[in-house]
């Protein structure tokens, strides 16, 4: 199997796919229109992740070795195919600027304390080429080695952050149409979970696989939940001022006062996590790209992403608020169709049609992506 | 049956060495016949030589030919009838070439030059365990190894590589345990070196590593035989050449570079602590000078206030900027270690006394450097030598993430290290990730990992690597 | 040719060669962000005649081997916040750096009206972080930073040490920004802020640092120091002093509604669990084992537990208070007497006179609050946790929805015991 990956690895990527934006200005935007109920917002759509989560299990037991793309052409013929694959590549290019912009936000903000856009740029965007240049494997590979240690400090955030607590957040104050708008606003910071799709031909799972990456699944989400939780906790009716929640949830705690900056193990986390999560779904671009344009290779890719990053940059990043408002006016009508009505669909027809094991449904398509370059090495 | 004119043929061989001064030549006319001894004086033994093999032949009464002088006359082991074409071969090799009159050559090992006895290597030594070290002649490396493991499985391989130099590397490893295509996969690239010279094994090294132009090492190396014996039990392949009391094995992972030969000698709780001691100095080497300057140039806001007030009162009137100060410092350092390298012991000492305390202490009481900034450098400098064998690599990390936390900030040290990860993820050392077992994680290889279980908690061989016979003990 | 070969096969190759070239250069002359910026410990914001002056206690970088702080006060007037933080900056001529300022202290005249509005821009724009203590005094905010500076250097105490203290023991709330938000935005509308007064004063600060003890027994002082100077005490000229007497404010919708004393504040703190080490004077105590005695008991534990109700549809706050307290000192016509074990349990008389002294001090905390409509003690929050639903029926049929302290019936069941 071509630049294959564990399930333990398949597992961590599922878990720190969810990240970034979520653990640091969603609680807060969640916030200024559901207040504490933005727990329940975050918990639904998770929810509403976990079943694209068995929907992906239930199209890897259909197809075990198929491509998502040769599913694809199975299902919808060549053209509808290609459409979705481009609307993936737009879906995962805005997902890498979203958590550019509010890592940006963050970093600026508090740890460069002024302006820094070209180093910013600097650190992420060559990075984040490599790994998805390098493929799958090897960023599989980093993150795992980099997840203990993360999760390690997201873990001791939240543990410090406990020592704080006093009192629950009020519940349930928010109307059903408020809580309604909330989730159809913030949709786009969901839908991690679709990146399952256009790896599925590079994993194997079996039942214990699939236990091993619901584990880590359920540990990330855990935490989320969690962070949400006590974020509310701490800060209750301020929770709207306060944008970088893993960070901010720190600096009342009284070994903040005592050591200095404590927050600097959560501006670590956000930072690695920011990075992996970019690298993963800058991968996604280049797969759904290549697939899009079957006559291009991925440095090609590598080199759209980039010159869209610079005009995105120019045009939306720069002023954060711009992209607040595309996240919230037309990204979640794609990620409506792509994380629910996509899911939906392939699940419904591969209920219809026959199960397709250890069969090629479309001849010559790995050789043809070997020739791209859209391959490794032999799995060890 | 041909007949030789074996002055003629001395002649010609000596010509063949260009006239040498050390080429000894001795023609012995008997009745029976006559014999010709070549060899090279600077390489045998000549006492041996005139005690086994010239006077017995002298009062030999016999008939002179190969078989009758090896199986009755000759006092050697290592007697063998050879080609004319390797007669100069067995002469370079320490061999005395006996030339007879029926066109035979014979071949008697006897060579014989100065050499070290094993002793404890300079760069690893043990507080327990076997103090005995590798040295430059690869006969006794060979027995070294043959005394650790007493097995017929244990095999060696020898290869004659270097046009010039002719060097001999010899390719060990226990048959049984050590997966074939790791093997096969080493000769077939020692047989391909096509250089002038093998001068030492750092020569094989480069061209046994799949990615040479990389700054990390994809090979292993030790001085110890009681390393390379345990690493061959484990199914890897050791590469032994001649001259160089560095032996090479391959498939090699970073983190064998955290295990020291101590830790098996030692109680297993106090190996996991040092070995965690060790990959913190490793971090805190490559991080602390960027992560330093990070702080100071671009995230004073990260400081806790009591020190900051510290740096910046420290800092407080240098003429360096902080840049230029950790750089001038790091290249102090780097300029003492280089002179204390190779300066005699006695002038190592004065000039250490010189570089720590008077240019260090001066520099500060002058003004010229601040208190922090030389103890973080000399933090790091210090951390580098937990792992000793990783010391040059690491250098050039420091100087690397100097440059990318001066510049970039703490963005930039953590866009470094995941970059490096993942470069790292990229290479493998004969088909094993470079840096198993933590990524990809084999939890069984976790006991010998940062870590260590007690030995007989070690039951199987590492899964990182190909090997065969998985079961180590029951 | 060797430098493209190797960046064809290592690309990164290129990037670190831009770093090199266009970044490196930059960072090699950066004199560093604490040099650039002066680091704040401290902010203090006054107004007078329309103007605001933002004064800060800056740390300046000594050459000098005792690693301590040397500090100066700088400030800046102008017609807003920013634009007095923009004069501060100019005469300094640095940029100001705010993420290491613990203390915020305001002068009293700008709770006249919404303090909120001379805050938002610290916190908004400047990253004032939201853990900063907010103080109020009744002196000019530039005075009180100035006095500050003499604590350490007198009494080794450092402002927000002292604030600190008085967080975890007399006012026993947070007293950071992040607080007086949650209460500004919160239905309540009100929170309760630190107060420490500045006094003026003569003698030498350094011979007689603790001369004025406060009813709460934490006091400090300090002497005025010259602008841009380290601290230091001299004799003869008017001091300045920082006062801690355990006052606070309560604030309503940004602006100061009354200056409580601890008395009140220990009647506020009834309900708070945490509010320990509190002490109770009662007097001429007759009984078996006291004649004619003042004691003075401490709180030592508490227990408070909470339960609401609705009767006719107004709301009942029901709490039982359960204090652990402990005999500390006995005193008879001047005098004062041993303490021996058999004053270890409390009488029924002692218990009467606690409780009562404790329901005075509650009902008289609670009048105050009524009267300001200041709910700092979690009324609200309670009844909304507890029946939302029947609490907000309530609201919507009060005449003033904020005036609902006034219509809430607390009833106090206080035991007192050994701690």
């Amino acid at each position: 199997m071509k630049e294959s990956i564990s399930s333990r690895q398949l597992g961590v990527l599922c878990a720190v796919s969810i990240f970034a934006n979520k653990i640091l200005l969603l609680p807060s935007l969640l916030y200024e229109n559901a207040k504490s109920d933005g727990l329940f917002v975050v918990g639904l759509l998770f929810l509403v992740d976990l079943l694209i989560l068995f929907s992906f299990f239930h199209l890897k037991k259909k197809f075990p070795v198929q491509s998502f793309k040769e599913i694809l052409i199975y299902f919808f013929g060549k053209i509808v195919t290609k459409v979705i694959f481009l609307a993936f590549a737009v879906f995962f290019m805005f997902k890498v600027f979203l958590i550019y912009s509010t890592s940006f936000i963050y970093l600026k903000q508090q740890v460069y304390q002024g302006e820094f856009a070209i180093l910013a740029i600097i650190c992420v965007l060559p990075v984040i080429n490599h790994a998805a240049l390098t493929g799958l494997r090897s960023m599989a590979r980093t993150i795992e080695m980099f997840f203990y240690i993360v999760a390690f400090g997201f873990v001791l955030c939240l543990a410090i952050s406990t020592l704080t607590y006093k009192s629950s957040p009020l519940f349930f104050t928010s109307s059903l149409g408020d809580f309604a708008s909330t989730a159809f606003r913030h949709i786009f910071s969901f839908g991690d979970y679709l990146f399952l799709f256009l790896i599925i031909d590079k994993v194997t799972l079996t039942q214990k696989d699939k236990k091993r990456v619901l584990k880590y699944v359920f540990f990330a989400i855990f935490l989320v939940l969690i962070l949400f939780f006590l974020f509310y906790s701490l800060y209750q009716i301020t929770a709207f001022m306060h944008n970088n929640a893993l960070s901010d949830i720190l600096i009342f705690s009284v070994v903040f006062n005592a050591v200095g900056r404590i927050d600097i193990i959560a501006m670590l986390t956000i930072m690695f996590l920011a990075i992996f999560q970019m690298e993963l779904f800058h991968y996604c671009f280049c797969d759904a790209f290549v697939n899009f344009l079957p006559k291009l290779n991925k440095i090609f890719a590598i080199v759209t992403f980039d010159i869209f990053f610079f005009i995105v940059y120019l045009m939306l990043i720069g002023k954060y608020e711009n992209m607040v408002i595309q996240v919230e006016v037309w990204l979640p009508y794609l990620t409506i169709m792509l994380n629910y009505l996509l899911p939906l669909l392939l699940g419904l027809f591969s209920f219809k049609k026959k199960s397709v094991k250890n069969q090629q449904i479309i001849p010559n398509d790995e050789e043809k992506r070997e020739e791209k370059g859209m391959s490794e090495e032999v799995k060890i | 049956m041909p007949f030789l004119n074996v002055k003629t043929e001395i002649a010609k061989i000596k010509k063949s060495f260009h006239m040498g001064c050390d080429f000894g030549e001795r023609l012995l006319t008997k009745e029976q016949g006559t014999v010709g001894f070549v060899y090279l004086k600077s390489m045998v033994d000549n006492l041996l030589f005139s005690q086994s093999i010239y006077l017995p032949l002298e009062k030999f009464e016999g008939d002179l030919n190969a078989t009758v002088l090896t199986n009755k006359v000759i006092q050697c082991n290592d007697v063998r009838q050879i080609q004319e074409s390797e007669v100069v071969d067995c002469i370079l090799k320490g061999g005395v070439v006996l030339i007879f009159q029926n066109g035979d050559y014979l071949n008697v090992d006897i060579q014989k030059f100065p050499s070290r006895i094993p002793s404890e290597p300079p760069t690893s030594p043990v507080i327990q365990g076997p103090r005995e070290g590798f040295v430059e002649d690869i006969k006794t490396n060979m027995t070294l190894l043959r005394r650790s493991i007493r097995s017929k499985d244990l095999v060696l391989k020898s290869f004659f590589v270097g046009k010039y130099s002719n060097t001999q590397v010899v390719v060990a490893y226990i048959d049984g345990i050590a997966d074939k295509s790791i093997v096969d996969k080493v000769c077939q690239k020692i047989e391909k070196i096509s250089i002038d010279g093998i001068i030492d094994s750092f020569y094989v090294l480069s061209f046994l590593q799949d990615r040479p132009n990389s700054l990390f090492k994809q090979i292993g190396n030790t001085e110890k035989p009681d390393v390379v014996s345990a690493k061959m039990l484990e199914g890897k392949v050791a590469i032994i050449v001649d001259n160089s009391p560095i032996v090479l094995t391959v498939p090699f992972v970073i983190f064998e570079e955290l295990q020291n030969s101590n830790d098996y000698y030692t109680n297993h709780h106090y190996s996991s602590l040092v070995r965690v001691i060790r990959m913190l100095g490793m971090l805190i080497a490559i991080i602390s000078p960027g992560l330093y300057l990070a702080l100071e140039l671009y995230h004073y806001n990260l400081l806790p206030l009591n020190f900051l007030i510290t740096i910046a009162d420290t800092a407080q009137g240098l003429p360096f900027t902080p840049f230029l100060e950790i750089l001038f410092i790091f290249l102090l350092f780097q300029v003492l270690y280089e002179v204390s390298l190779r300066l005699p012991s006695y002038l190592g000492l004065a000039t250490s006394i010189v570089g720590a305390l008077i240019l260090g202490d001066t520099g500060v009481k002058a003004g010229l450097i601040s208190p922090p900034g030389v103890i973080i450098v000399a933090l790091a400098k210090i951390a580098l030598y937990t792992i000793p064998e990783q010391a040059s690599q690491v250098s050039v990390l420091q100087v690397i993430f100097i440059i990318l936390g001066g510049s970039l900030g703490l963005g930039g040290l953590v866009a470094g290290m995941v970059y490096f990860v993942n470069y790292l993820n990229t290479l493998d050392s004969f088909g094993t990730p470079y840096l198993a077992p933590y990524s990809p994680r084999v939890p069984e290889d976790l006991k010998d990992g940062v870590f260590k279980s007690p030995i007989n908690d070690m039951k199987t061989r590492p899964k990182t690597f190909k090997n065969k016979n998985k079961v180590r003990s029951k | 040719m060797r430098l493209l070969r190797a960046i064809k096969h290592t690309p990164m190759i290129l990037v670190l060669l831009f770093i090199l070239i266009f970044l490196t250069p930059m960072a090699i002359f950066s004199p560093g962000e604490n040099k650039n910026r002066a680091v704040v410990t401290a902010v203090g914001i006054d107004k007078m005649d329309e103007q605001y002056e933002v004064s800060f206690l800056t740390f300046i970088p000594t050459a000098n081997q005792t690693y301590k702080e040397t500090n100066s006060v700088i400030s800046g007037i102008g017609n807003s916040v920013a634009e007095a933080v923009y004069e501060a900056q100019l005469s300094l001529g640095r940029e100001i750096g705010l993420s290491h300022a613990k203390t915020t202290v305001v002068n009293e005249s700008l709770f006249e009206e919404d303090v909120t509005s001379c805050l938002d821009y610290l916190s908004r724009i400047a990253s004032l972080s939201e853990n900063t203590i907010f103080i109020c005094t009744n002196s000019s905010a530039k005075e009180f930073l100035k006095a500050s500076q003499s604590l350490d250097d007198e009494v080794g105490l450092k402002l927000e040490q002292l604030i600190n203290y008085n967080a975890t023991n007399i006012y026993v709330s947070d007293t950071s920004l992040d607080a007086f938000y949650k209460g500004y935005y919160g239905p309540e509308k009100a929170s309760i802020v630190g107060y420490l007064s500045l006094e003026s004063g003569q003698g030498d600060a350094s011979n007689s640092p603790n001369s004025e003890q406060s009813g709460s027994g934490s006091a400090s002082q300090g002497s005025s120091s010259q602008e841009g100077g380290s601290a230091s005490g001299s004799g003869g000229e008017e001091k300045k002093q920082i006062l801690n007497k355990g006052e606070t404010i309560l604030v309503k919708e940004g602006k100061l509604a009354q200056k409580i004393d601890d008395e009140i504040l220990n009647g506020i703190n009834l309900l708070n669990a945490d509010a320990r080490n509190q002490t109770i004077h009662i007097e001429n105590v007759n009984d078996e084992l006291y004649d004619n005695d003042d004691l003075t008991y401490t709180i030592k534990n508490k227990k408070v537990h909470v339960s609401t109700r609705f009767e006719n549809g107004y709301p009942i706050y029901c709490a039982n208070v359960i204090v652990g307290v402990r005999l500390d000192e006995i005193n008879n016509n001047g005098r004062a007497k041993e303490i021996n074990t058999e004053f270890s349990k409390i009488t029924p008389i002692v218990e009467k006179m606690i409780k009562d002294k404790l329901k005075s001090q509650f009902s008289n905390a609670l009048k105050v609050l009524r009267q300001n409509k200041t709910d700092v003690i979690g009324v609200y929050q309670t009844f909304e946790k507890e029946d939302r639903k029947n609490f907000q029926n309530f609201l919507q049929n009060l005449p003033d929805s904020d005036d609902f302290l006034s219509y809430i019936t607390f009833q106090l069941v206080i035991k007192v015991q050994t701690e």
